[in-house]
C-alpha cells in the first residue's frame, strides 16, 4: 500500500536523486582519468562529467586537498537540498545516514585531542555531512562520562553513547571501543528503525545493514588478534543485526586467527565468496577492497532495481563517498607519481 | 528609385560602404524605392544562378533569361520555388530591415510586412494551382508578374560584394575587392544591413530555405603556423562545421590542450575580477560585451593579456587580503571595545556578582537546576538596589589580576564575544561543563558586523562568565576556543577599563581609516579593469573557442594540421576569402588548402534563418531536424502557423493587444538583447516576437471575418437583413407580452427579411447575427466546415510537399506508390466532401427552384453532408432527388442524393479510395523485390568476379531489409489511411477552440462587464448610489481587464499556439517530412562568445 502513496512525499526527492545516480562515474571516465598526467589534466577532464565546472573558479594550481574539499562540498549540497526538501519518515532517515559520519568525527575530534592537535586543524578534518554544534567542544572531555555529559548529551548519538560511559579515561584502546561501540548502538538502531519502516525500504536497508554490521564484526575479530582486547570485551562490539547472528559471531568470539574467522564464514555462502578471492598478494584484492565492493557494487546499485523505497538515499551517500575515494585516489596517484597502484580504485558501475 | 525614404540613413550607410579604390561602382544603381532595403537577398540570389534567372525576365533582357529558365527546368530545384523564395524573401528581408531603422511608423510597417504577406501568398497560390507543372513558362509569367514591382534588374547586374555586406555588419574592416565591376553610377541608398542584429543571425544572407543548402565535405590543410589564424578567420565567417577527427582522443592528450587551459585560467581570473566588480560599493557600470564587431585576436595578444591579467588579479587579491587582515583587526578592537564598554556597565550598575557568587552556591551545594543562572540579561534594567556595588567596594581594597574577592570566595570572570546563532548552545556547553557552577550573562551588541569579503552580516553577543577556581578556567578557555569565541583580557578595576577605552578609541578610528583607504585604492583599480575586462574575456572566449576548434583537427608528423569540414556551397567563397585573408597574414607560409573531398557520410542539414524566421524554423526543428536536402516546411509554416492560430483566437480586439504586445517587444528590441534578461519566461515570449507579430495580424484579419470584438458584434456595414413586420405585428407582440410575461420570439424568414440583392455581405459576419438566438448554430456549422477546408487543403499541401520531395531525390517508385495513390485517396474522399461543403453554400438557399437538376422545394431539404458521407462510406442506397413524382416533399429528404449520378460518383469515388490501398501497401516492397530478382539473376554468371563474398553479404543485407521495408510501408499505409481520418477531424479543433474563445469572451462581457455597468444605471439618481455605481463600474472594469488579458489573451493565446502546433507538427507535417537529420553548427566567433559569457552566467549563479 505505500507504494501508492509514496511519491507524493518522496516522489521528487526519488526522482532527484536518481538523477544524481545518473552521474556517477563510469568505468569510461575512470579509464580516462587514469591517464591523466597532472592534476591539470583531470580537472580539464572531470569538466566533461557531471561534476563540471566545480573546480573552475579555483585559483592557482590545484591540489589533491582542493579537490577533496569541493568533491565534499558537492556532497554536502546535494545532501543538505534533499534533506531541506524532505518529508518524514524520509527526513529522519536521512538524519540517521549522517550519524555515522558524527560518530567519525567525533573519534577523530578525541584522538586528535589526545594527541595534542589543535581543535581548529581538526575541526576542518572532519566530515561536514556529520558535523553539529557541540563538535567543537569535545576537547574539554577528558573521560567518557564528561564527553557524555557535556557534549553529547543534546545529540541524537546520547542515546549509543550510554554504554561507554563506563569506560574510565581516553586513551588509544578506549577511543577504538567507543567507536565500535557506537557503531554497535548507531547499527542496531538504524536496523531497528528500517525495519520499523517496513515495505521495500526493510527488504533493502535490512540487506545493507546486516552486511555492514557483519562486515565489522569480521574486520573487529582480525583486527583484534594479538592486541589487549580480551575475547568478552570484542564480542560486546559485535552489532547484532547482521546474519552471522547469533551463531557466526559466537564463532568469531571464540576465534584465534584468521583461519578461524574464514572457517565461521565458510557456512555463510556470501562471506564465503569474498574470504575465498582475497588475499594479500600483489594482484590479489585485500579482503577489505573485497568487502567494499560487494557493499558498493552488489547492494547500494542494486537497491536502484527496487521502486519506492529510502534506500536509494543511503545508497547514493555511499556510492558518492566511495566515488570521491576513487577520485582522491586517483588524484592522489597522480600528483605523488605513483602510477603504479592508480588502477587500484574500485569502479562503481 | 525617385523617392528615397530614408535619406538621412543612407548617408550614414555611405561613410561604411565607402571601399578605398572602386567607391564609384557601388553607388551606380537605380533602385525601387519599396524595394531599396533588400540589398542582401538579392546578393543570395545572383549566386544562385537559378534565382537571378528568374528576376531577370521580368526587364529587357527577357529573351536571354527565358533561356536561362528553360535549361533551369532541368535544374533539380523547381524554379517555381525559387521564385517563391526570392519573393519570400525579399518580402521578410524587406519588412525586417525596415523595422530595424527607428524612423519607420508602425503604420509603415504594417503596410509593408502586408506587402511582403500577399507576395508570398500569392506565390503560394501559384505553387498550388500548378503544383506539378513543369513548364518554365508559368514560371516566367509569374515572375514577369512580379518583376514589375520589383525592379531589381539593374541592382543584379551589379557585382555582388557580400565582403560588403560583412562590412555593413563589423562596420569595418577590409574590403575585399578581387571580384569586382565594370560600370559607374550613383551611390546606392541601402538601408541599416539585416545582420545588424548580429548577435543570432549566422552572418549568411537569405531569408529561409526551401530545402537545406547544399552542403559538402572539404579538407582543410594549413600549415601549423597559420592555423590559428585561419580558424579564427573562418569562425569569424561562421559557416564551417568543423568535425572532431580525434574522436578517440580525450581531451586532455590533444595538441592544444596547454592554450585551452590558460584561456580556462585567464577566464577564471576575468569571472573574478568581474565579480569583484560587480560586488563594489559604489557600483561600476561594466562595459557590455560587444558580440557585433568581431576582430579575431592575434595568437600573441594572449601572452600581454595573461601578464596584464595575472597581475592586476594579484592586485586585487593582495589588497583584499590586506583589507581584511586589517579588518579583522579593526573588528577585533571593536569587540573588545564593546566587551569593556558591556561590562563597565553591568558590573557598575548592577551589582550582579554578589548573585553570581550566590547562584554559584547554590549550585554547587543543591547540585540541582538552577534555571535562574542561564539567562540573558538586559541593560536597560532600571537600577533599584543600593547603589554601592560589592564590586567597587573591593576594588579598592586589592587591584590584582587574579579577580574579585569578596569575603570568603575568589571570583574570577573571562569576556569575549561570540556569535548570536550560537549563543544558547554555547550557554548550555558552559553550564554542562563547569557542572552548572559558572554565572553566564551574555547581551546582544547592538552593531552589525560586516564581512568585508562576503558582506554577509553577522551579530555577535557579549558574554561574561562567573567562576571559581583554576580547573573551571581551563574548562572556560576549552569551551570559548571550541566555539571560536574571542576571549579579550578585560581590565579588572572600572578605571582600567576607562583608560582603556581611551587608547582603544583613537586606534579604531585610524583603522577605519585605513580600511577605508585600501577600499577605495582596490576600487579605483576595479573602475580600471571595468573598462576592458569583458574586452579581454571576449578575446579570450574567442581564442578558446579557436584553440578548441583546433583540437578537432589531426596534426601530421609535418607540421600541417588538417581539418575535416562541411561548408554550405553558398558559402564557399565566404571561406576561400577567409583563406586568403589569412594567407596574407602568413607571409612567406605556404597558403592554407582547400579540397573537396567525397564522402559518404550524410551531409549536416544548414537552412538559412534570419531573426525574423528563425522562430519558424526552430519551431520545425524542435520536431525534429530535417533530412539533408528534405524540403523544409519552415517557409510553409511562417504563414500557415499563424493563419491556423487565427481561424483558434478569432477576435480583433484580443488581436490588437496581442499585435500592440508584440510591436513593443520588436520596437524595444535592440534595448532588450542588450540587457541579456536571462528570465526564462520572458525570454520565451521575446524569442516568440515575430511569430507573435504575425498571429496579431492573422488574428486581427480573422476577428474582423467573424465580427468578434470582445465577443462582440461590430456594425460596420450594416446588415442586409431588414425587418419584415408591420405595426399590426408589434401591436401583437406587445399583448402577448402584457399577458405572458415574456417576450416572444420573432423569427425572421430570409426569404422576406434578407436582402440578397446586393450580393453576399461585404466582409466578415452580418452583425445581426449577433442577436439571434440560433447565432451559435449558425456559426459553428460555418466554422466547421471552415476548419474542415482548411485542414484538407493542408493536408493536401502535406502530400503535393511529399511529392517534391519524392522528385527531388529522384524516386520514381515513391511517387507511383506512395505519392499518386495518397494523393488520390486524399482527393476522392476528403476533397470531394470539401467540394460538396462549397457547392451547398453557392446553391442551396431558402428559395425553392431547380438546383442541380432537381426540384428543390426549400431550405428543409438541403443536403446533409455528414450522413451523406457515412452512407457513401455504407454505400447506401438513397432516394435520388426531393421530390415524388406527384410533387410531394419526400419525407426525410435531406438525406436524398442531390446531383444526378451521385450514387454512382460516390461508388466509384470510394472504389479507387479503396484500391488505392493495396498500391500503397504492396507497390513498394513488390517493385524492390522484383528489383532484386532481376539483379540476382545475372549474378551466378559472374562468378570470376572477385568480390563474390561481399556481393553475398549484400544480398544478406537485402533480405533482411525487405522485411523491414515490407513493415514500414504497412505501417505507413496504415498511418496514412487511418491518418486522413483523424487528421480531418482533429482539424474540427480549428473550430472548437474559436468557438471556445468567442464564448468566453461573451461571458466575461455580460457576466461582469455588462452586470458592472448596469449597476450605475439601474440605481436611483442619489449622489451615494452613483458614487457606489461609479466604484463598481470601475471594480468590474478592473477585474475585466485583468481576466481578459490573463485568460482570454494569454491563456487563450497558448492554447491555441499549442494546438496551431500540435496540427502542423502532426496533421501537416506527418504527410512528408521525416525530420532525423542532423543540424548544422557552424564553428563561429559569436557563438564562442556567446557560450563563453553563459559558462560565466552560469558560474556566477553557482556562486550565489
Amino acid at each position: 500500500m505505500a507504494e501508492f502513496f509514496f511519491n507524493i512525499d518522496h516522489g521528487y526527492l526519488e526522482a532527484l536523486v536518481r538523477g544524481f545516480k545518473g552521474g556517477i562515474l563510469t568505468q569510461a571516465d575512470y579509464a580516462n582519468l587514469v591517464q591523466c598526467e597532472t592534476l591539470e589534466d583531470l580537472k580539464l577532464h572531470i569538466q566533461s562529467t557531471d561534476y563540471g565546472n566545480f573546480l573552475a573558479n579555483e585559483p592557482g594550481a590545484i591540489t589533491v586537498q582542493v579537490i577533496d574539499e569541493r568533491l565534499k562540498e558537492k556532497l554536502v549540497t546535494e545532501f543538505t537540498h534533499i534533506r531541506n526538501n524532505a518529508l518524514e519518515p524520509l527526513a529522519t532517515f536521512l538524519d540517521y545516514i549522517t550519524y555515522s559520519y558524527m560518530i567519525d568525527n567525533i573519534i577523530l575530534l578525541i584522538t586528535g585531542t589526545l594527541h595534542q592537535r589543535p581543535i581548529s586543524e581538526l575541526i576542518s578534518k572532519c566530515h561536514p555531512l556529520g558535523s553539529f554544534e557541540q563538535m567543537e567542544a569535545i576537547h574539554i572531555a577528558s573521560t567518557p562520562a564528561e564527553l557524555y555529559n557535556a557534549v553529547l548529551v543534546d545529540t541524537p548519538l546520547a542515546n549509543y553513547f550510554v554504554d561507554c560511559i563506563n569506560e574510565q579515561d581516553l586513551d588509544e584502546m578506549n577511543v577504538e571501543l567507543i567507536r565500535n561501540t557506537l557503531y554497535k548502538a548507531y547499527l542496531e538502531d538504524f536496523y531497528g528503525f528500517c525495519k520499523q519502516l517496513g515495505g521495500t525500504t526493510a527488504e533493502v536497508m535490512c540487506e545493507i545493514l546486516a552486511f555492514e554490521a557483519d562486515r565489522r564484526s569480521i574486520i573487529i575479530t582480525i583486527n583484534s588478534f594479538d592486541t589487549e582486547l580480551s575475547k568478552d570485551d570484542r564480542e560486546k562490539l559485535y552489532p547484532r543485526c547482521g546474519k552471522l547472528y547469533p551463531e557466526g559471531l559466537a564463532g568469531l568470539a571464540r576465534a584465534d586467527d584468521y583461519d578461524q574467522v574464514k572457517q565461521v564464514c565458510e557456512y555463510y555462502s556470501d562471506y564465503k565468496a569474498l574470504f575465498e578471492g582475497s588475499g594479500n598478494a600483489a594482484g590479489e584484492k585485500t579482503l577489505e577492497d573485497k568487502f567494499f565492493e560487494h557493499e558498493q557494487v552488489k547492494l547500494n546499485v542494486h537497491s536502484y532495481l527496487h521502486q519506492f523505497h529510502f534506500g536509494v538515499f543511503y545508497a547514493f551517500i555511499k556510492l558518492k563517498e566511495q566515488e570521491m575515494r576513487n577520485i582522491i585516489w586517483i588524484a592522489e596517484c597522480i600528483s605523488q607519481r605513483h602510477r603504479t597502484k592508480i588502477d587500484n580504485y574500485i569502479p562503481i558501475l | 528609385m525617385n523617392e528615397r525614404p530614408f535619406p538621412s540613413t543612407s548617408d550614414h550607410w555611405t561613410r561604411f560602404w565607402n571601399p578605398p579604390e572602386e567607391a564609384d561602382n557601388y553607388y551606380d544603381v537605380p533602385i525601387d524605392d519599396r524595394f531599396g532595403l533588400m540589398a542582401s537577398s538579392p546578393k543570395t540570389a545572383f549566386f544562385r544562378n537559378d534565382l537571378l534567372a528568374v528576376f531577370r525576365i521580368g526587364n529587357n533582357q527577357s529573351d536571354r533569361a527565358e533561356r536561362t529558365a528553360s535549361t533551369q527546368a532541368s535544374f533539380d530545384e523547381s524554379p517555381y520555388l525559387n521564385s517563391l523564395r526570392s519573393v519570400n524573401s525579399q518580402g521578410y528581408q524587406y519588412f525586417y530591415s525596415n523595422r530595424l531603422s527607428r524612423r519607420s511608423s508602425l503604420s509603415y510597417a504594417v503596410r509593408r510586412a502586408s506587402t511582403a504577406l500577399s507576395s508570398i501568398s500569392r506565390s503560394l497560390t501559384t505553387m498550388l494551382t500548378s503544383p506539378f507543372s513543369r513548364q518554365s513558362d508559368s514560371v516566367i509569367e509569374t515572375a514577369r508578374g512580379y518583376s514589375d514591382e520589383l525592379n531589381l534588374t539593374e541592382l543584379f547586374k551589379r557585382k555582388q560584394r557580400e565582403e560588403t555586406l560583412r562590412e555593413e555588419r563589423g562596420g569595418e574592416g577590409e574590403q575585399q575587392d578581387d571580384e569586382e565591376d565594370e560600370e559607374m553610377g550613383p551611390p546606392i541608398e541601402i538601408m541599416e544591413a539585416p545582420s545588424v542584429s548580429g548577435l543570432h543571425t549566422p552572418p549568411d544572407a537569405g531569408c529561409i530555405s526551401f530545402r537545406s543548402e547544399p552542403v559538402s565535405r572539404y579538407q582543410l590543410i594549413m600549415c601549423k603556423d597559420l592555423a590559428y589564424e585561419c580558424i579564427g578567420e573562418i569562425g569569424v565567417e561562421g559557416v564551417v562545421q568543423i568535425d572532431d577527427v580525434n574522436k578517440g582522443m580525450s581531451l586532455f592528450q590533444r595538441h592544444f590542450v596547454r592554450d585551452v587551459r590558460r584561456c580556462d585560467e585567464l577566464e577564471r581570473s576575468l569571472r573574478y575580477m568581474e565579480r569583484q566588480i560587480y560586488e563594489s560599493r559604489p557600483p561600476i557600470q561594466l562595459m557590455p560585451i560587444d558580440a557585433v564587431h568581431i576582430e579575431v585576436p592575434k595568437a600573441s595578444d594572449i601572452n600581454q593579456l595573461q601578464t596584464k591579467i595575472k597581475d592586476l588579479e594579484n592586485r586585487i587579491r593582495s589588497s583584499i587580503e590586506s583589507e581584511e587582515r586589517i579588518h579583522k583587526t579593526l573588528m577585533n578592537m571593536v569587540e573588545q571595545k564593546h566587551v569593556i564598554m558591556k561590562v563597565e556597565q553591568y558590573l557598575s550598575e548592577q551589582h550582579m556578582d554578589a548573585e553570581a557568587i550566590q547562584s554559584i552556591e547554590e549550585g554547587v551545594r543543591e547540585d540541582g537546576p538552577l534555571t535562574g543562572i542561564t539567562g540573558t540579561f538586559s541593560f536597560d534594567q532600571s537600577i533599584t538596589s543600593n547603589t554601592l556595588s560589592l564590586l567597587e567596594h573591593q576594588e579598592m581594597e586589592m587591584s590584582g589580576l587574579g579577580g574579585l574577592e569578596s569575603s570568603a570566595v575568589s571570583l574570577w570572570f573571562s569576556t569575549g564575544v561570540i556569535p548570536v546563532d550560537k549563543k544558547i548552545s554555547f550557554e548550555k556547553c558552559l553550564w554542562r561543563a563547569c557542572r552548572r557552577t559558572a554565572f553566564v550573562r551574555i547581551t546582544e551588541i547592538e552593531e552589525d558586523f560586516i564581512d568585508p569579503l562576503t558582506n554577509i552580516t553577522t551579530r555577535k553577543c557579549v558574554f561574561i562568565v562567573f567562576y571559581r577556581g583554576d580547573s573551571l578556567m581551563k574548562i572556560v578557555n576549552n569551551v570559548c576556543e571550541g566555539y571560536g569565541a574571542a576571549q579579550f583580557d578585560c581590565p579588572k578595576t572600572s578605571r582600567g577599563r576607562q583608560h582603556y577605552l581611551k587608547q582603544l578609541e583613537p586606534a579604531i578610528e585610524d583603522m577605519t581609516l585605513v580600511v577605508r583607504r585600501t577600499r577605495e585604492d582596490r576600487h579605483g583599480t576595479l573602475e580600471q579593469c571595468a573598462e576592458f575586462v569583458h574586452e579581454w574575456m571576449k578575446c579570450v572566449h574567442m581564442q578558446k573557442g579557436i584553440y578548441h576548434a583546433l583540437n578537432k583537427c589531426a596534426l601530421d608528423t609535418n607540421g600541417f594540421l588538417s581539418a575535416e569540414c562541411w561548408i554550405p556551397t553558398q558559402s564557399i567563397h565566404k571561406v576561400k576569402g577567409a583563406i586568403d585573408r589569412c594567407a596574407s597574414y602568413g607571409g612567406h607560409l605556404p597558403k592554407p588548402v582547400l579540397n573537396e573531398i567525397e564522402t559518404k557520410a550524410i551531409p549536416p542539414t544548414y537552412n538559412v534563418t534570419n531573426k525574423f524566421t528563425k522562430v519558424f524554423q526552430d519551431i520545425v526543428n524542435a520536431y525534429g531536424v530535417a533530412n539533408y536536402r528534405e524540403v523544409n516546411p519552415a517557409p510553409y509554416t511562417v504563414i500557415s502557423f499563424p493563419f491556423l492560430f487565427a481561424l483558434m483566437f478569432g477576435d480583433s480586439a484580443h488581436a490588437f493587444l496581442l499585435l500592440s504586445a508584440s510591436l513593443t517587444l520588436i520596437a524595444m528590441e535592440k534595448t532588450i538583447q542588450k540587457r541579456r534578461i536571462r528570465d526564462e519566461i520572458f525570454t520565451t515570449f521575446f524569442n516568440g516576437r515575430y511569430i507573435m507579430l504575425l498571429m496579431g495580424i492573422f488574428s486581427l484579419y480573422t476577428g474582423f471575418i467573424y465580427n468578434d470584438v470582445f465577443g462582440k458584434a461590430g456594425n460596420i456595414f450594416g446588415s442586409n437583413w431588414k425587418n419584415p413586420y408591420n405595426e399590426t405585428q408589434f401591436d401583437k407582440w406587445e399583448q402577448y407580452l402584457v399577458k405572458h410575461k415574456r417576450m416572444p420570439v420573432a423569427t425572421l424568414d430570409p426569404k422576406e427579411a434578407h436582402d440578397g440583392s446586393s450580393g453576399p455581405y461585404l466582409f466578415g459576419l452580418d452583425p445581426i447575427w449577433n442577436v439571434a438566438d440560433n447565432r451559435l448554430s449558425f456559426i459553428n456549422s460555418m466554422k466547421m466546415k471552415v476548419a474542415v477546408i482548411f485542414g484538407i487543403a493542408q493536408m493536401t499541401f502535406g502530400v503535393v510537399l511529399s511529392f517534391n520531395n519524392f522528385r527531388f531525390f529522384g524516386s520514381r517508385i515513391d511517387i507511383l506508390t506512395s505519392f499518386i495513390p495518397q494523393l488520390i485517396f486524399l482527393s476522392s474522399i476528403f476533397v470531394y466532401l470539401c467540394g460538396q461543403i462549397i457547392i451547398k453554400w453557392i446553391y442551396f438557399s431558402v428559395y425553392p427552384g431547380e438546383v442541380l437538376g432537381y426540384e428543390y422545394p426549400g431550405s428543409n431539404c438541403a443536403p446533409s453532408l455528414l450522413i451523406g458521407l457515412i452512407n457513401m462510406f455504407m454505400m447506401k442506397a438513397r432516394r435520388e432527388g426531393y421530390t415524388n413524382p406527384d410533387g410531394t416533399t419526400v419525407p426525410n429528404c435531406y438525406l436524398s442524393t442531390w446531383y444526378p449520378g451521385q450514387s454512382t460518383v460516390e461508388t466509384l469515388l470510394l472504389l479507387t479510395a479503396l484500391l488505392c490501398i493495396p498500391v500503397m501497401l504492396l507497390g513498394k516492397p513488390l517493385s524492390i523485390l522484383m528489383k532484386r530478382r532481376k539483379k540476382a539473376e545475372p549474378l551466378p554468371e559472374e562468378v570470376a568476379l572477385s568480390d563474390t563474398q561481399s556481393t553475398a553479404d549484400n544480398i544478406d543485407d537485402h533480405e533482411e531489409n525487405f522485411v523491414d521495408i515490407f513493415v514500414h510501408s504497412g505501417i505507413h499505409t496504415i498511418e496514412f489511411v487511418l491518418g486522413c481520418i483523424s487528421h480531418t477531424a482533429s482539424y474540427l479543433r480549428l473550430w472548437a477552440l474559436s468557438l471556445a474563445h468567442a464564448q468566453l469572451s461573451e461571458v466575461l462581457w455580460h457576466m461582469l462587464l455588462m452586470n458592472g455597468l448596469n449597476a450605475v444605471t439601474h440605481q436611483s439618481s442619489s449622489l451615494s448610489s452613483s458614487v457606489l455605481g461609479a466604484l463598481v463600474a470601475f471594480l468590474s472594469f478592473f477585474v475585466f481587464g485583468v481576466l481578459t488579458i490573463a485568460i482570454l489573451v494569454v491563456m487563450e493565446g497558448l492554447s491555441a499556439f499549442l494546438h496551431a502546433l500540435r496540427l502542423h507538427w502532426v496533421e501537416f507535417q506527418s504527410k512528408f517530412y521525416s525530420g532525423d537529420g542532423v543540424i548544422f553548427q557552424p564553428f563561429s566567433m559569436h557563438q564562442c562568445i556567446e557560450n563563453g559569457q553563459h559558462l560565466s552566467d552560469v558560474m556566477d549563479d553557482g556562486e550565489d
